[in-house]
């Protein structure tokens, strides 16, 4: 091949290369762009899954710290408390008050537990009531019982919380038991 | 080496690589110019107005002259490796005025310097093809013809590919006091050539290699974003199907504000009841037989008669109360002593009141610390 057979040839070569990449760089800072997009998407959407992630988590809380209100039983509320097999405990309830918060309506359920108990044991039923998150204590009293054996008579005030969870909680509840 | 004239090229050039020519000007093709300004390659071309491949053979002098010797053939310009081409004075050696150089055993090119009354230099030069006639007896004759004129000068003869004759044009010139040279010992004294040019092959390669690699490069950069992109919009399907899965799943979705609730149904655990009670039953009990002791959750109230009870959350304090038998004989005083004696020995409990009732009993508020204070 001559010397500027050579060199057209190579500057063709060349040419052919230098606007291939041209236009492969220009296809690739528009995918570039593109990713720009789809990662500001995936952003927000990873901000979406974490809010909504967060949000589940705080209403499994708030499921797990209260009772359904419209199938409350009394076994229900002592299951709730944890309560149910003792059988030591007294359970009486006292007052029903509604209250709004979060937007819904909570209902306040106040009750008593009395129980005369040796005095070790009534300490330690008072603590787990205490332990429990779905109690919350308003006032405990002891009174002095002159009878053999270190029996006080118990007196614990408390409430728990309850709200309407909607028509198909139950239904939900039992197929995830299932 | 290449030898070439006007009439064209008399040794041609067979052998690959870098090739040294030499152009043996006639007087008569000979031209000065001194009406180029900033002499080049370029403006010598137009100068002359040569066309197309055809190159000058051209030599630019110190006050900027130009001598033009005639065109090279496109078979020496089209060729692939580097080629320089000479004038035959170029390669004298100093101090010589008449040269005799023979190539292949057939041509010789004859140069002689000639001085000007005014002393300007000038070179003729002759080129002899002795295919017809023997080579040694022609050089002897030339050689002996100049000598007889008797005028002083030093001769150089030099032979390029001379196999047959070497030995004898050596033998025929010694009686003259003349040595002949390999043509090859000649040298190029920083002598810039008529023409020239560089074989660029090294360099257009490596052209073409940064072409290459910057397509590679950019196809790379390509590949790396598609593969990329995708990656991103199966995250994005994914999240969205967690997402989706997520809020199919969720309980309570009706709550608007999940954290306003738990904060009315969480109780904030600050210490265990049983701590206070038996605390409060242990300072009780230094003033009488514990009757009956109570806690209270909720804010501190006043119960009535200065008795107070609750928890302060904010300020980390409980306030208890207690009943206890009180011996009639007790002494006000002694109960202050042993008040002063407890919130001494113990130092969370900040605070111990007493309101007397109307029968025996004693009534008590106990301030204790239960952490230290936000």
């Amino acid at each position: 091949m001559t010397r500027s057979g050579f060199r057209r040839l190579w500057l063709l070569v060349l040419i052919i290369l230098l606007i291939s990449s041209y236009m492969v760089y220009n296809k690739t800072t528009n995918k570039q762009f593109e990713i720009d997009n789809v990662m500001r998407v995936k952003d927000s959407l990873v901000l979406e899954r974490e809010s909504s992630k967060s949000m589940a988590s705080r209403l499994q809380k708030v499921d797990e710290l209260t009772l359904h209100e419209p199938d409350t039983t009394r076994l229900d509320i002592l299951r709730f408390l944890g309560i149910e097999e003792d059988n030591i405990f007294e359970y009486e309830p006292t007052t029903r008050l509604v209250q709004t918060a979060g937007g819904i309506e909570i209902y306040e359920r106040t009750f008593m537990l009395k129980a005369e108990l040796p005095y070790t044991v009534a300490m330690r039923q008072i603590d787990k009531l205490y332990a429990n998150e779905k109690v919350t204590l308003l006032q405990v009293s002891m009174k002095h019982q002159n009878v053999p054996g270190h029996i006080v008579n118990v007196e614990v005030e408390a409430k728990i919380y309850a709200l309407d969870k909607g028509s198909s909680y139950s239904a939900n509840m039992i197929r995830r038991k299932r | 080496m290449f030898l070439l004239s006007s009439t064209g090229i008399h040794i041609p050039l067979n052998e690959k690589g870098d090739a040294v020519g030499m152009f043996v000007p006639s007087q008569t093709a000979t031209r000065r110019f001194t009406d180029i300004q900033n002499p080049s390659k370029g403006t010598v071309k137009a100068r002359l107005s040569l066309e197309g491949a055809e190159q000058p053979l051209w030599r630019m002098f110190d006050d900027r002259s130009v001598e033009y010797y005639g065109s090279v053939a496109e078979e020496i310009t089209e060729r692939r490796a580097s080629v320089s081409i000479y004038l035959p004075k170029d390669f004298l050696p100093e101090g010589y005025n008449v040269f005799y150089y023979v190539f292949n055993d057939r041509w010789v090119v004859y140069g002689e310097r000639l001085i000007s009354d005014e002393g300007a230099v000038d070179w003729v030069y002759s080129k002899f093809d002795t295919v017809d006639e023997d080579l040694t007896d022609f050089l002897v004759g030339v050689i002996s013809d100049r000598l007889v004129k008797g005028v002083r000068e030093k001769i150089c003869v030099a032979t390029h590919n001379c196999v047959e004759t070497q030995s004898a044009l050596q033998e025929s010139l010694s009686p003259f006091d003349i040595e002949t040279v390999e043509f090859s010992s000649l040298k190029l004294d920083k002598v810039k050539p008529i023409y020239q040019h560089k074989d660029f092959g090294i360099l257009m390669l490596f052209g073409f290699f940064c072409g290459f690699v910057l397509m590679v490069a950019t196809i790379g950069f390509y590949a790396k974003s598609y593969f990329e992109l995708s990656a991103v919009q199966d995250d994005i399907a994914q999240i969205q199907a967690e997402i989706a899965q997520m809020q199919s799943e969720m309980v309570l979705g009706h709550i608007e504000d999940p954290d306003d609730v738990l904060n009315r149904v969480k109780q904030p655990k600050l210490v265990k009841p049983s701590s206070l009670l038996h605390e409060t039953g242990e300072i009780a009990a230094m003033f009488g037989t514990l009757d009956s002791m109570t806690i209270f959750y909720g804010p501190p109230f006043d119960m009535g008669a200065g008795l107070r009870i609750g928890l302060d959350e904010r300020r980390r304090e409980v306030i208890t109360t207690a009943r206890v038998e009180q011996s009639e004989a007790e002494m006000l005083v002694d109960q202050e002593n042993v008040a002063k004696a407890i919130v001494t020995t113990k130092e969370y409990v900040r605070e111990i009141m007493r309101v007397n009732s109307e029968d025996t009993k004693l009534n008590l508020s106990v301030k204790m610390q239960i952490g230290e204070t936000e």
